[in-house]
């Protein structure tokens, strides 16, 4: 298989006096389910480091350890073996309570589905991180009413996610997780559920903050349309890392998802 | 169908678990009833016709002069007769009191008419020799050759014991049996519940015999009698069978709505299979059949269960009760096949009803439902205006109904009442239940932060499951509280009317002056607050022979509850125990002390002891230098009235001195009140167990059902430690709302029931709220609430997020 992988693998350390340049990184990543003849490996050994101010996509066709990857990167779930780092912060070292407050602190997420709790208005669903976190409301004031204003969300703060359409509820679900201004957004198929001008808005203020808010986001998708959003694309195979494109031209990206199935 | 019906029972069995194990308790319940009852009916119907054993006639309850008149005329109509009663005396072994009040009865004189069965030694051959009850003498630790005191005061008869025996009928077993000649002195204390009469000349000869002594008697045959004693204590169990089965009911009643909400939580949860069902071919009456099918079959595993549990439980119960306590003459048990078909019959009618309106409802499922995206965890229903506008009709209707029970002191009026409104309470239970909970969640919401207010939110999400599952623990708490604080209210009703009765704790009447050193040792015993000297002599009193003669001291020193009626000018107060033999209330009786001589009127009085009472003006002309006859004794509230009685007897017995013990029988009375009130709320606690089985699997099932949304707040930011509060908090709030709610209401029921039934009986009976209890009963349902999220919660917080985001 040849790889396309241009970027060469930085030496994985702690928070330097610089701060840390990468937002995350793993390291001979592997994640296996279930045992015996049932023995499933989602993710076979993968090295990915992801800069920070970046938008990466990661690729790859259903059953590639695409979700799994996110869940890993994100301390959603708790790697087989390898390291995997976040914002200079390896992941194996902290255990439940810690992972939980890290991810509250470092880490924010948008899904496809289920995003928001039904019981809450929009606005308590923005907020909810926040008060997980038991900090006060008013230290996120300014960010809070920047992050509404730019999602255009101001007069729904009131409705419930029942109340809304899905790209509005997918909106919500990013104005909760840049209220905190973490590390790094994870989203996994955030386009999945919306017709194509809905998915276009979401993608858009996903790179708007990026470029706009400098953000460091992580998109996982299947669409070759929503990776085209990107700055970096990661494509997956089979629980490998087969190619990690920076700025590829649509003609690129389709090249190297077809290398994959050649 | 059947692949899909195999299938779903295989995956879903784990949930039904809560409906499975409510059912089965109800069955339980059943079928221990049961056996108990069997067994208690066996034990008290055995040998019921020994004692009549060569008897020709008996003669049921005749009147104790009735019953002397037969036994002493007897040898002259040349035919044998004994009877089956008992006087309860207090007996005394070394100066020691060994049973306040032990029953003694009659050992035949004749010795082929000995009925008891002699285990050790031999029968009385003369007065003054007894024989003991082999049971009783265990307890007293008293064997043969030993003397006993039986009684006290002047009745007072010492015994030696010359054999133990067994009763072989439950239903005439007494601790001590004398001749004849040695009972009769209690001749008017003695209840008699039958004379056995055996005339050689037969059944016709026997009543003509008995009908020359006692012209109304109607004598009967021994069959006849026997079966009409066995049927009044099937009567009689049957009673208290049928009350264990009305709290059975209302068990089921609660099992019904837990059964109930399981089944129409699952269903929603599977409202996208039955509509993929539907999608792919099946009919509406397939998936009905299917689902009913599928209760069916819960209903029958339940009452499987529950059967073979409760034949285990039940026998095993009455094993150990007979193992451990001889003398309960508990039977055998053998539940009838009857008995265990209707325990079966109601398990599958639970079911099957319970499950009614939820299967009625999968039918509606439309085939798209199963295209559209999942809604399992959309905000519930509101409450239709109607609904709430009749629950509010029918609680005003019911409350009417209390009023108007209250008024005409009806108790059925009061049942129905009573269960009008809360039928009421529980068709505005969806509105009620949340806005309460919101209420309680702001203070969960300040006291645990975001996870009480999350804990808040999810508990009011579906109003009606809320509602659903709230009522179950609500019926239990209602009857509990209701139970508790009537109780109480009684008792403290019941407290004035015991003063009434019994004014003096202990009073310690001397046959002779009481020396002034009983009266320093009376007064050292432990647990006495004040002791009066009452000043007294012994006087002859026509018709009634010696008896000490008191007057209430001018300063009773604190030592009477309330007050004591004091006796008129020229009256004479007696013991009613005393009166109706010879001398009558209203009579006029000469009372003689030396040469002088006093004409009183008598009265009827009790609480003193075994002494007269006069006015201290008549004491004087009577013994105008009166010595301590007696001394009154009131204990501290804190004494224990057995370990005061024996101290006090301790004293009172070698002197000769009687003691009349108000702070045993006022004990007594607490202790039935006791009874009553822990057997109710242990009946009731069955109920409420269900009911929190109920919490539990609602919680439980919720939990499942929002996988998604916790691995969602975990991912941002939740701990394991706050998603466990929340979930605790949501069961607490629950819990604590419906117990709240429940006391309420039982206060109010319980108001009611004491307006209208206690109130007639006792003068001035007022509500008494039991705080303590009370406080403790919301506690209790506080932590049990704790304890029905444990597992939820445990299972909650395991599973990762990433794993929880995967779960369809």
């Amino acid at each position: 298989m040849t790889s396309l992988q241009t970027n060469p693998p930085a030496p994985v350390a702690g928070p330097t006096l610089a701060g840390p340049t990468l937002a995350a990184s793993a390291r001979g990543l592997t994640r296996t389910y279930g045992r015996g003849d049932t023995l499933v490996s989602a993710l076979r050994g993968v090295d990915l480091d992801l800069p920070t101010g970046r938008f990466t996509a990661i690729m790859g066709p259903s059953g590639s350890g695409k979700s799994t990857l996110m869940h890993c990167l994100a301390g959603l779930d708790q790697p087989t073996g390898g390291t995997v780092s976040v914002a200079g912060q390896p992941l194996e070292s902290l255990d439940d309570d810690a992972l939980t407050r890290f991810r509250r602190d470092q880490v924010g997420f948008v899904f496809q589905a289920f995003n928001l709790l039904p019981m809450l208005t929009a606005e308590q669903n923005i907020w909810l991180p926040t008060e997980l976190a038991g900090r006060p409301r008013a230290d996120h004031r300014a960010r809070f009413d920047h992050v509404v204003a730019t999602l255009g969300l101001a007069d729904r703060l009131t409705h419930r996610p029942a109340e809304l359409s899905g790209g509005q509820q997918q909106r919500v679900a990013i104005a909760r997780a840049l209220l905190t201004a973490p590390a790094i957004v994870f989203a996994d198929e955030p386009t999945g559920n919306l017709d194509s001008t809905s998915s276009a808005e979401v993608l858009s203020f996903l790179r708007g903050s990026v470029r706009e808010l400098g953000q460091t986001v992580v998109m996982v998708t299947h669409e070759v349309d929503a990776a085209g959003y990107a700055d970096d694309v990661v494509v997956l195979a089979d629980g490998q890392v087969t190619h990690h494109l920076h700025d590829p031209s649509r003609t690129d990206l389709v090249a190297a998802l077809a290398n994959r199935a050649a | 169908m059947r692949t899909v019906l195999l299938a779903s029972l295989r995956t879903h069995t784990r949930r039904y678990g809560a409906a499975l194990l409510a059912v089965v308790v109800g069955v339980v319940f059943i079928v221990v009833t049961g056996a108990l009852s069997s067994a208690v009916r066996d034990g008290l119907t055995a040998g019921v016709a020994v004692p009549y054993d060569g008897a020709n006639a008996v003669i049921d309850k005749p009147t104790t002069a009735d019953a002397t008149r037969l036994l002493e005329a007897a040898p002259a109509a040349g035919a044998d007769a004994w009877l089956i009663g008992w006087t309860l005396q207090q007996v005394t072994h070394d100066g020691k009191v060994v049973d306040t009040s032990a029953d003694i009865a009659q050992v035949p004189d004749q010795p082929d008419r000995r009925w008891q069965e002699l285990v050790d030694g031999r029968f009385p051959a003369r007065a003054g020799e007894a024989v003991v009850d082999t049971n009783a003498a265990k307890v007293a630790d008293v064997g043969i050759g030993d003397r006993l005191r039986i009684g006290s005061g002047s009745r007072a008869l010492d015994v030696e014991v010359v054999g133990l025996a067994d009763s072989p009928s439950a239903f005439s077993v007494a601790s001590v049996y004398l001749l004849w000649g040695d009972l009769s002195r209690w001749e008017d204390s003695l209840y008699v519940s039958s004379v056995a009469w055996a005339d050689p000349g037969g059944l016709s000869a026997a009543r003509a015999a008995i009908r020359d002594v006692v012209p109304t008697a109607e004598p009967m045959s021994v069959p006849a009698f026997t079966q009409l004693v066995q049927k009044e204590i099937n009567n009689e169990v049957d009673i208290i069978a049928i009350i264990v089965l009305l709290f059975a009911s209302i068990a089921l009643l609660v099992a019904v709505l837990v059964i109930n909400n399981t089944f129409t939580i699952l269903f929603a949860q599977r409202a996208r299979d039955f509509a993929l069902l539907r999608c792919v071919g099946a009919t509406r009456r397939q998936l009905v059949r299917s689902v009913r099918l599928e209760s069916l079959l819960i209903g029958l595993l339940a009452a499987g269960i529950g059967i073979g549990t409760g034949l285990g439980l039940g026998h095993g119960l009455v094993a150990f009760v007979r193992a451990q306590w001889p003398d309960a003459h508990m039977g055998e048990a053998s539940v009838g096949a009857a008995w265990l078909l209707v325990a079966a019959v109601v398990a599958l009618g639970v079911t099957l009803v319970a499950a009614w309106l939820p299967t009625r409802r999968v039918v509606k499922v439309s085939p798209l439902a199963a295209l559209r995206p999942d809604d399992s965890t959309q905000v519930g229903t509101s409450t239709g205006r109607i609904r709430l506008a009749l629950g509010l009709l029918v609680i005003a209707f019911g409350a009417l109904t209390l009023a108007v029970a209250v008024q005409v002191t009806s108790p059925p009026a009061l049942i129905a009442g009573g269960t009008t409104t809360f039928a009421g309470v529980l068709l505005i239970g969806p509105v009620l239940v949340p806005a309460l909970i919101r209420a309680l969640g702001h203070v969960t919401g300040r006291v645990l932060g975001p996870a009480g207010r999350l804990a808040a939110g999810n508990a009011v999400r579906n109003p009606r499951r809320t509602a659903a599952t709230a009522a179950s623990l609500l019926i239990g708490v209602t009857l509990t509280t209701a139970v508790l604080t009537g109780m109480a209210s009684s008792r403290s009703a019941l407290a004035d009317k015991m003063d009434e009765q019994h004014p003096i704790d202990v009073a310690i009447t001397g046959a002779g002056p009481l020396s002034p050193d009983v009266v320093e040792r009376v007064s050292a015993v432990d647990g006495i607050d004040a002791v009066a000297t009452v000043p007294g002599t012994t006087a002859r009193i026509e018709g009634l022979g010696p008896l000490p003669v008191i007057a209430p001291p001018a300063s009773t020193n604190g030592v009477l509850h309330g007050d004591l009626v004091a006796p008129g000018p020229r009256q004479l107060q007696v013991p009613w125990d005393l009166l109706g033999d010879g001398v009558e209330p209203g009579d006029r009786v000469d009372v003689t002390v030396g040469d002088r001589t006093e004409r009183l009127r008598v009265v009827g009085g009790e609480g003193w002891g075994e002494a007269v009472l006069v006015r201290r003006t008549t004491l004087d002309r009577l013994a105008p230098d009166p010595s301590v006859q007696a001394l009154w004794v009131r204990a501290s509230d804190d004494a224990d009235p057995e370990d005061l009685a024996g101290s006090l007897e301790a004293i009172a017995v070698p002197i000769d001195a009687g003691v009349e013990n108000g702070l045993t029988r006022r004990a007594y009375v607490d202790l039935q009140l006791d009874v009553v009130t822990g057997g109710v709320v242990g009946l009731l606690a069955i109920a409420v167990l269900i009911a929190l089985v109920g919490i539990a699997n609602t919680l439980g099932l919720s939990v499942m059902e929002r996988g998604r949304e916790h691995a969602l707040l975990r991912a941002l930011g939740l701990t394991r430690r706050q998603l466990r509060r929340m979930l605790a908090a949501e069961a607490v709030l629950l819990a604590v709302v419906a117990t709240v709610l429940g006391t309420a209401l039982g206060v109010t029921f319980a108001w009611a029931g004491v307006q209208a039934l206690v109130g007639p009986v006792v003068d001035g009976a007022s509500l008494v709220l039991p705080w303590t209890q009370l406080a403790l009963v919301v506690t209790a349902s506080a932590v049990a609430g704790l304890l029905a999220a444990v597992v939820p919660a445990r299972r909650a917080s395991r599973t990762t997020p990433a794993a929880g985001l995967a779960l369809d």
